[in-house]
């Protein structure tokens, strides 16, 4: 189940990296969502789905710190995720909040350096486990990993349930990975201390895969909603500034460059239509049916509420 | 459209003095040009036949500002006859004259004739751009 | 002669002889009437910014400084006239309609000699040469009068040296001119004479034109002396329109004075500024005023 989950992930990011790619380069505010995206993507490659563990082990020295990366971009696809929720909901987070992230990072990291033993031959994360959860190290390297995950994410959910407008497809991703995580912990301590069933580790491993998983795909999807909304709007305003470009051509305006109109459609579009509009009342040009419609459709596109005559 | 270094530097500070948040409606960007010229500005929309050739037109009086606009008009178009005029009240324009006869001048070349004019027109479609632009809230995801 | 070298006394000959040649044939212009320079120059002078007391016209005139006997010559010749009052000293002089006549000969025999003796130089020459003698004049006490006398004249050079007649150039004294300039002053709410002339002379003097008060209450009461350019550029002051002050137009006569009284409409309603989108017309103008008064009235 985790592969299928996992490969679904990796689509879903690869398409909010495209997808976002052209509004992180130019809008700060959508930079966090990126980021987000692209250390997500790294983190489900090194799951081992796309490219197998020893080779990706092998690249980075064969140290085992493919599972180190792993724990690492997953902490920062969740930062960056809830960096971008701020910028959502308005709201700033808390004062100890760099402080926590950093000192996770730094202690579950220090933590993994002293797991003892050869990490080279493991081919996954359930391996590595399974082998190595009796040390300590790795219960707390893995716990504290898992923990901040969950903080970081349980922070995003108050930020939205704090805010006017709560998403529920956010407020259940949120809610799935606090679970998943938190589930996961209990299991690895068990584990740890060797007082858990097969079956019944089994059936926790199972409702941390699925919830954890399930939260993920919820937030990308949640993502993805803004950016393909965005993605219409673009590709609307440009259908409707290339036909009005045409109608200027048709009275013998001077044509509005191509690229002009691909970067700012809405603007374009805006324009153009005033330009056809004073061409139409101060000029007496006459526009065809078509166009009427199309002049028409673009006003109710571009203005949401009349302007009224003062009392 | 190309302005002078003087009209840029005009409208430039004319907008600096508004502080034009993404979202706002056009009776917000009234009220906010109502507050830097320190009187109120009334709106009327007019069927008026007289106004046939012209779009919008703004009157000044020591109480207060007069803007009309033309009923007929779509939306979008009445938006920026609106804020033309108030490009003008920004600018502290006093008088917008006209070439020597309109008989011979195209009505569409008045809207850009002065230098007067072409500021009004430019703050117009900048005031459109600036309100429409997306708030941070949206960029987040999109 | 070498342009660099120059005798001591050779400048003032050749200023000499150029004056004396052009003199000499104005005066040929005007042996049917048989005048004299100083005459010539009482003529002209009382044309362009008369009546003049014989004191004040003295004031005016490079020639003579004593006019009397030159007056009452020109009186004799049916061309001068004087007005009521026992005081010589405060007596006004004028012009007849013959002696306007023969001012407005002068002035196109002016012309051509311009031409004639200028016609084959580069314009720009002759714009630097009328330059040099205008600041060579600043060393002498007669510059104030000039500028006095012909501002109201001026014309572009290339304008001056290829008009066909003087006509083209000037308006000596029209009636339509007149009453068109006191009925747009009146439409505009501009006052008497001096209220507008302390309105509007600085907007012509912006335009380069630096008309005298006198010249502004010929133009009132004669509609000239004045050139076509000088009338173009106030008459664009004033209304907008170069050609109003002067046009047979039908359509242009309407659509300003239709303009003029729309804004006025809206001066009365208490209106300081005012502008529009497009045409704004005189219709446009009229509607506005309107709205502007039932807002008022609304308010009050």
């Amino acid at each position: 189940m985790m592969r299928e989950l996992a490969t679904l992930m990796l689509y879903l990011t690869g398409l909010i990296l495209v997808l976002r790619a052209p509004y992180a380069l130019g809008v700060r505010a959508s930079r966090p969502g990126w980021l987000a995206g692209t250390c997500g993507l790294i983190a489900i490659i090194c799951l081992g789905f796309v490219v197998p563990v020893p080779t990706l082990d092998a690249a980075m020295g064969s140290m085992g710190y493919w599972n180190l990366l792993g724990a690492t971009s997953t902490t920062l696809a969740f930062h960056f995720m809830y960096r971008a929720i701020l910028i959502h909901t308005s709201k700033g987070s808390p004062p100890y909040y760099r402080r926590v992230l950093g000192l996770g990072i730094i202690t579950y990291s220090a933590a993994f350096t002293m797991i003892a033993g050869e990490q080279n031959r493991f081919t996954s994360v359930e391996a590595f486990i399974a082998a190595l959860i009796r040390q300590p190290w790795t219960a707390l390297y893995l716990s504290i990993y898992l923990s901040l995950v969950a903080i970081i994410a349980a922070l995003s959910l108050a930020a939205i349930l704090s805010s006017a407008n709560r998403s529920k497809i956010f407020v259940a991703g949120f809610s799935l990975v606090v679970l998943g995580n938190a589930v996961d912990v209990v299991l690895l301590w068990m584990q740890h201390f060797n007082v858990v069933s097969m079956a019944l580790s089994t059936l926790l491993y199972s409702v941390y895969v699925s919830a954890f998983f399930s939260g993920a795909i919820l937030l990308c999807l949640g993502f993805l909603r803004g950016s393909v909304r965005s993605l219409r709007e673009f590709c609307t305003f440009l259908a409707y500034a290339l036909r009005l470009r045409r109608i200027l051509g048709r009275a013998g305006q001077d044509k509005r460059p191509l690229l002009d109109v691909a970067r700012q459609p809405k603007i374009a579009c805006y324009q153009m239509l005033i330009h056809v509009r004073d061409l139409v009342t101060l000029k007496g040009f006459a526009l065809n049916t078509p166009e009427v419609s199309l002049t028409q459709k673009a006003d109710a596109l571009l203005i949401d509420s009349p302007i009224k005559s003062s009392t | 459209m190309p302005l002078s270094r003087k009209s840029r530097a005009l409208t430039t500070r004319a907008l600096s003095e508004l502080q034009l948040a993404p979202g706002m409606l056009a009776q917000d960007v009234v009220d906010a040009v109502a507050t830097v010229l320190g009187k109120p500005i009334f709106l009327e929309q007019t069927v008026d036949e007289r106004f046939k050739k012209t779009t919008g037109s703004f009157a000044l009086t020591p109480d207060f500002a007069l803007i009309v606009f033309r009923g007929i008009d779509p939306q979008a178009y009445q938006m920026h006859s609106l804020f033309h005029e108030l490009g003008h009240l920004l600018c502290r324009h006093r008088e917008c004259s006209r070439p020597g006869t309109q008989l011979e001048t195209e009505a569409l070349e008045l809207v850009l004739w002065s230098e007067a004019e072409r500021e009004a027109e430019f703050l117009a479609f900048k005031i459109a751009s600036l309100i429409s632009r997306k708030s941070r809230s949206i960029q987040a995801f999109g | 002669m070498s342009e660099e070298e120059v005798a001591p006394s050779e400048l003032r000959y050749l200023f000499l002889a150029l004056s004396k040649e052009w003199e000499r044939s104005i005066l040929e212009h005007a042996e049917a009437r048989d005048l004299t320079s100083a005459q010539v120059e009482i003529l002209l002078v009382l044309n362009e910014s008369g009546p003049y007391s014989m004191q004040d016209l003295g004031q005016m005139l490079l020639l003579n400084r004593d006019p009397f006997r030159s007056v009452d010559s020109l009186v004799a010749k049916g061309l001068v006239e004087r007005g009521s009052g026992e005081d010589k000293r405060k007596v006004l002089w004028s012009l007849t309609a013959a002696g306007a006549e023969a001012a407005a000969d002068i002035v196109a025999a002016d012309l051509s000699l311009l031409q004639n003796f200028v016609g084959d130089l580069p314009t720009e020459s002759t714009a630097k040469l009328v330059n040099l003698l205008r600041s060579l004049q600043g060393k002498v006490p007669t510059l104030g009068v000039l500028e006095q006398r012909f501002s109201a004249q001026q014309s572009p050079m290339h304008e001056v040296l290829a008009a066909a007649s003087s006509t083209d150039l000037q308006v000596n004294r029209s009636p339509i001119v007149a009453s068109r300039l006191r009925q747009t002053l009146e439409l505009k709410n501009a006052g008497e004479a001096s209220a507008a002339f302390a309105k509007y002379s600085p907007q012509l003097a912006e335009r380069g034109i630096e008309l005298p008060f006198r010249n502004w209450v010929r133009l009132l009461e004669n509609g000239g002396p004045v050139s076509r350019h000088v009338l173009g550029e106030l008459s664009d002051v004033l209304t907008g329109n170069r050609d109003y002050l002067s046009t047979d137009d039908e359509n242009v006569l309407k659509d300003v004075e239709n303009h003029m009284r729309a804004e006025n409409a809206l001066l009365l309603a208490g209106v300081t500024g005012f502008g529009g989108r497009g045409a704004l017309d005189a219709g446009a103008l009229q509607a506005l005023a309107e709205l502007v008064q039932k807002r008022l009235n609304d308010g009050a």
